[in-house]
């Protein structure tokens, strides 16, 4: 049975913009959440995602919902996002300044420092790993999504995407010890990363 | 029962990893449903000048694989053409269209001595192939014409064409030997010639010889004469 984005892009391919602006509001989430994921800037992300719609435009008569369209989206996302970094050369951290306002919670203050501190370390950790490395730590455990989406996503096989998965964790956390000596020694050992 | 790709996926999850990141990222106000995102892609698509390619039709690799076959022939076609090569089916029609080898230049280097065969006689002997009787009778004609030019009005009487089944070989001696008389008589001493020997080659008489070897005679006489004046 024909899913409804089936039958959204059957129509957008027969000309129909609507549909095809229905598949647009489906999807672009997803995509601008991936391209800020890895980009670590709104702007260039919300660009990235136009450019990744643009692209599915021209080539809306290859496109195929089989299962979805979302893994080709995601692939040409992660694409434009690589060539972007590269164009840009080193990646852009995100400042301390830039951060979110701490939400009100229950800890202490000391706590929440301690939070805060382990966010900023895991960001500029992100932000040193490859292109690949982050779509992979980010879609398997931020996302929690499947190796076989991960794996056409990045244009790979099962053992590769597993492969990728399982490098990119080992390095995040190597990053993270390096960026935590850096700073000053909090006791992250207790809540910190496996 | 868990698949292979699950066992790798449980190894493989974190939970303290992904509370971590759902933390870092949760509350990320960038992360926020923009509401007017996708008019501004719709708007970014319809201000660009790109269009949707064509879908393929059903027929479309049907068409390449003609195309590329197509191709194919004409590269043969060409490489045939220009390297001058024989086309099949001009080998069966036309011989003529099948290039003859350049004539090759072979040096013989076996000694002269080597090359003379043994002789044989066991071996049959091959006679020179003589030219054809009709020709070699009009040769020699011509030349006795020529060494005995003889006028049209001292020229003998055609010889009778006799055949062996209406008379006799001996009735056409005694006619050959009656016209070399009468040639004699008249002073034309060539034509009596002819005319005895003729009678003479059909039935070998005497008298045929005699005035064959008379007349013989008779010319060298004569011969002798005009250059003795």
């Amino acid at each position: 049975m024909e899913s409804e984005e089936g039958r959204l892009l059957a129509r957008a391919q027969r000309g129909d913009l609507i549909a095809f602006e229905s598949l647009v509001k489906m999807h672009q989430q997803r995509v601008y959440a991936h391209c800020y994921h890895l980009v670590s800037n709104s702007a260039e992300a919300e660009d990235l995602t136009s450019e990744t719609f643009l692209r599915a435009y021209e080539h809306l008569g290859s496109l195929r919902a089989d299962p979805s369209i979302i893994h080709w989206l995601l692939r040409v996302a992660n694409n434009l996002c690589i060539s972007a970094l590269r164009k840009r050369g080193t990646r852009q951290t995100v400042e301390l300044d830039e951060m979110r306002e701490l939400p009100s919670s229950s800890a202490t203050p000391e706590e929440e420092l301690v939070k805060h501190l382990q966010q900023d370390v895991l960001r500029r950790s992100l932000d040193k790993l490859s292109p690949k490395e982050r779509t992979a730590v980010l879609m398997f455990y931020l996302e929690e999504r499947p190796l076989e989406d991960i794996a056409r996503v990045l244009g790979c096989g099962l053992a590769g995407a597993k492969s990728r998965v399982h490098r990119a964790r080992h390095h995040l956390k190597t990053l993270m010890e390096q960026e935590m000596g850096e700073e000053d020694p909090l006791p992250v050992g207790e809540e910190g990363v496996a | 029962m868990k698949t292979r790709t699950d066992r790798y996926e449980t190894e493989l999850r974190d939970p303290a990893l992904t509370a971590l990141l759902r933390e870092t990222f949760a509350d990320d106000p960038a992360l926020a449903e923009s509401p007017g995102r996708s008019e501004r892609i719709m708007r970014r698509i319809l201000a660009s000048d790109k269009r949707p390619a064509r879908s393929r039709a059903f027929w479309a690799p049907f068409g390449w694989a003609a195309g590329a076959v197509g191709l194919a022939a004409l590269a043969i076609a060409f490489a045939l053409g220009f390297l001058h090569l024989p086309q099949g089916g001009q080998i069966a029609r036309d011989p003529k269209v099948v290039p003859q080898p350049a004539p090759q230049v072979v040096v013989d280097n076996t000694p002269v001595n080597e090359k003379i065969e043994p002789i044989n006689d066991n071996e049959p002997v091959v006679t020179p192939t003589t030219p054809d009787r009709p020709q070699r009778i009009a040769t020699e004609k011509r030349r006795t014409t020529r060494l005995h030019p003889v006028s049209p009005e001292k020229r003998a009487p055609e010889r009778p064409v006799v055949t062996a089944a209406a008379e006799g070989s001996e009735h056409v001696a005694a006619t050959l030997y009656s016209a070399g008389v009468a040639a004699q008589s008249t002073g034309d001493n060539e034509s009596a010639l002819e005319a005895y020997q003729a009678s003479y080659d059909t039935v070998p008489t005497p008298e045929a010889l005699l005035a064959s070897a008379r007349i013989l005679e008779s010319m060298g006489e004569e011969t002798l004469s005009l250059e003795g004046s």
